[in-house]
């Protein structure tokens, strides 16, 4: 912007006016950027507290009974529970497929495949898998897990078309799919942190005649923990937010009863569960009466984000502790 | 990049190839090869799928889909013969007499019982009509708020701004769709019916045919006149939802984005270049500008188009947001539908293996290749200008 004035004509002043008219130029740009920044600020926190403020009232009524009952009269009236209970069902069972598979390939990519042409390919796929639109997600989740995997499970264990176990929507296929998303933020973060264990630590195991893999197991893997545990906290807080890619794949509108065995509390993998974010899109969307379910609306959506942010808190602190120390 | 010393750890094996360890050692990293090789089969089975599946509907294919109703702006349509006197006209048993004629026209119908029409054309202009403005507002904000972060504002604000902005990126898009749906809807109804606003907007030659079209007339015509009251205009174009709301609520996704990849770019630019601005007189502001951005551009150029990726695949905020009415103009207070709106809201409804059902795959497939394409643009231009930047320093 200043390119084609000389930098020294400022400092040696070689008329005041000018510098005067640079002094004001520099002091606007000053306001602008810092303006527009502290604008963003202001509306990031406007933003929160309208949620809150609308949200708070009808989550703290009648002894936060907001959080564990059941949706009443259609959607209309009553609260989130199920919902609740359904995210959490997904993201265990989600990180129960991305957490080995992220940490592995991490492992992979950090301790065995070096400068590999490969490691090169995975991690273009890796970048790119992170890089697709979250809708095409569910429509592979559709056409993949339910349709060819589902249906073809329900072939060879002899249940019909019509009745289906496997080939239609359910938490398992939803959680699969979900894995998918995050699985390059696990890689990410995982791959950061065993790159900041000193090499000098491996060196030291393979000396005393370690094989790779015990140095790997025993000694990178446990310094590592601390890194892998926040990119598990940020995939969690991604799975229970996302939506689009459980459209299609095991959310459903309204359940009487939570995805799990009957009378016990062990999920249960092919049943269809509430979500929240799904439940905020229906209420929001669907519902017979959407301004009648507002401060449903609301109370909802302050709970999933109450989640998601207390779950990327919590990462960040973790990770600012285990920086600390890997610069030690 | 990798810290691996597998050189020494193995030459000791391979000593005595046959030991247990040696083959366990092997077994582990064949086992840790195949998991890590499901990323890549993964993204090859994504695009295989969506390919395979969205040319199912095609005539190549067994579907009834012809392939050039995707881009064609003009149907078939079967309408109605009528006599040189205007009757219609009846064969000689009396049934009237159809002929296909060639309408213009580019629909998104497939529902349509006589016949579904698959037009790309609406789609690529919704998904083109949010992502276009929110990548724009965002590129602006966002980069602006990097240059600050990075080169102005002091360690204290940053200790402040930057989890801030963290913040905003950890919000889940539906929660970003309830906002739009909410509130966004209503401060654009609010600040389009400003009337100082809403003169800017409608009289000016560019804008007004993206955001008033009726006023686009010549003076003194009928719709000249209608444009002139604000509520008629308002009514006229579009409702409370419309791809305006979506595009604000898409750009609060990815201005954290495109502020993060922006910041690192411009960190990443040596300090020596800064040093080299200073001693010569430079202020900071002056170093900033002339020095830092122009080292940094193409990593600020990647930050936008990565933004833009990410606000072409954006789902649950147009699908809440914009109305989705599948209509094909440039109006951006007018109802548009995104391609991950349609998916989003047609998947459910269509029978598998149907015509509508392949359609949908084939729409996700070429949203697919436009955002994969952004991506590697987008890592390709950053790799670059690292090396650049590591290069010149």
């Amino acid at each position: 912007m200043v390119m084609d004035t000389p930098l020294s004509a400022t400092s040696q002043g070689s008329d005041p006016q000018i510098q005067a008219f640079k002094k004001a130029r520099e002091n606007f740009l000053a306001g602008l950027l810092s303006g527009m920044s502290w604008l963003l600020v202001a509306f990031i926190i406007l933003f929160l507290l309208t949620i809150t403020i609308n949200g708070w009232p009808t989550v703290s009524a009648n002894g936060f009974e907001f959080l564990y009952t059941s949706p009443d009269k259609g959607l209309d009236e009553g609260g989130v529970g199920p919902a609740i209970f359904g995210t959490i069902a997904l993201v265990v069972l989600m990180t129960f497929f991305a957490l080995p598979v992220g940490v592995f390939t991490s492992i992979y990519l950090v301790e065995y495949a070096g400068g590999k042409p490969f490691s090169r390919i995975i991690r273009a796929a890796v970048n790119n898998l992170a890089g697709v639109p979250s809708i095409v997600f569910g429509l592979f989740g559709v056409a993949f897990f339910v349709l060819f995997i589902g249906r073809g499970l329900d072939g060879l264990l002899g249940y019909s078309l019509a009745n289906p176990l496997w080939g239609k929507p359910a938490l398992l296929w939803a959680a699969l799919t979900m894995a998918l998303l995050v699985l390059p933020i696990v890689i990410v973060n995982t791959e950061e942190a065993l790159l900041a264990v000193p090499v000098s630590l491996r060196s030291a195991s393979l000396a005393l005649g370690a094989t790779q893999w015990e140095t790997i197991s025993r000694v990178v893997l446990p310094q590592a923990i601390p890194g892998i545990l926040t990119g598990s906290i940020l995939s969690i807080s991604r799975g229970a937010g996302e939506v689009a890619p459980i459209l299609f794949t095991g959310a459903a509108f309204l359940l009487q009863d939570l995805p799990v065995f009957p009378g016990t509390v062990i999920i249960d993998p092919s049943k269809q569960f509430m979500e929240l974010g799904y439940h905020i899109f229906i209420l929001a969307t669907q519902s017979s009466d959407v301004e009648k379910t507002r401060p449903a609306q609301y109370a909802s959506t302050f709970v999933l984000l109450a989640i998601t942010f207390f779950l990327n808190f919590a990462a960040i602190i973790l990770r600012s502790q285990f920086r600390k120390r890997a610069i030690r | 990049m990798a810290v691996s010393s597998q050189s020494k750890g193995n030459n000791a094996l391979r000593s005595d190839k046959s030991s247990a360890k040696y083959t366990q050692e092997r077994v582990i990293e064949t086992a840790l090869l195949t998991v890590a090789s499901l990323a890549v089969a993964s993204i090859a089975l994504i695009f295989v799928l969506l390919l395979y599946q969205g040319l199912q509907g095609l005539t190549f294919f067994g579907g009834d889909i012809q392939p050039n109703q995707f881009w064609s702006i003009t149907t078939e349509k079967e309408d109605l013969v009528r006599n040189p006197d205007g009757s219609i006209k009846t064969d000689s048993e009396g049934d009237f007499v159809y002929e296909k004629k060639q309408v213009i026209s580019s629909d998104w119908q497939p529902t349509s019982s006589q016949l579904p029409q698959y037009s790309l054309i609406p789609l690529l202009i919704g998904s083109l009509k949010v992502a276009l403005p929110s990548a724009i507002l965002a590129a602006l904000i966002g980069v602006f708020v990097a240059i600050y972060l990075s080169e102005l504002a002091s360690v204290r604000v940053r200790e402040v701004v930057k989890p801030i902005l963290e913040l905003l990126a950890g919000v889940p898009s539906v929660v970003l769709g309830f906002f739009a749906l909410v509130t966004i809807a209503s401060f654009v109804e609010w600040i389009t019916h400003i009337p100082v606003i809403f003169e800017f907007l409608s009289q000016t030659p560019v804008l007004n045919r993206l955001f008033f079209p009726a006023c686009t007339f010549a003076e003194g015509s009928d719709l000249q006149s209608v444009c002139l009251s604000r509520s008629q205009a308002l009514g006229v174009t579009g409702g409370y939802l419309n791809v305006m709301v979506g595009a604000l609520g898409v750009a609060l996704v990815i201005i954290p984005v495109i502020a993060t990849i922006a910041e690192d770019a411009l960190r990443a630019v040596p300090d020596s270049i800064r040093d080299a601005s200073m001693a010569l007189g430079g202020s900071r502001w002056q170093t900033a500008f002339s020095a830092v951005v122009p080292a940094a551009v193409s990593g600020l150029a990647a930050a936008v188009i990565l933004g833009l990726g990410r606000s072409l695949g954006e789902t649950m905020i147009v699908l809440m947001a914009t109305g989705n009415a599948s209509i094909t103009n440039l109006n951006l207070l007018d109802s548009g539908r995104a391609i991950t709106a349609t998916i989003a809201a047609e998947l459910g409804e269509s029978p598998a293996g149907g015509d509508h059902y392949n359609a949908l795959f084939f729409i996700g497939g070429v949203l697919f290749i436009f955002t994969f394409v952004l991506n590697i643009i987008g890592e390709i231009v950053i790799n670059r200008a690292r090396q650049k930047v590591r290069g010149g320093s």
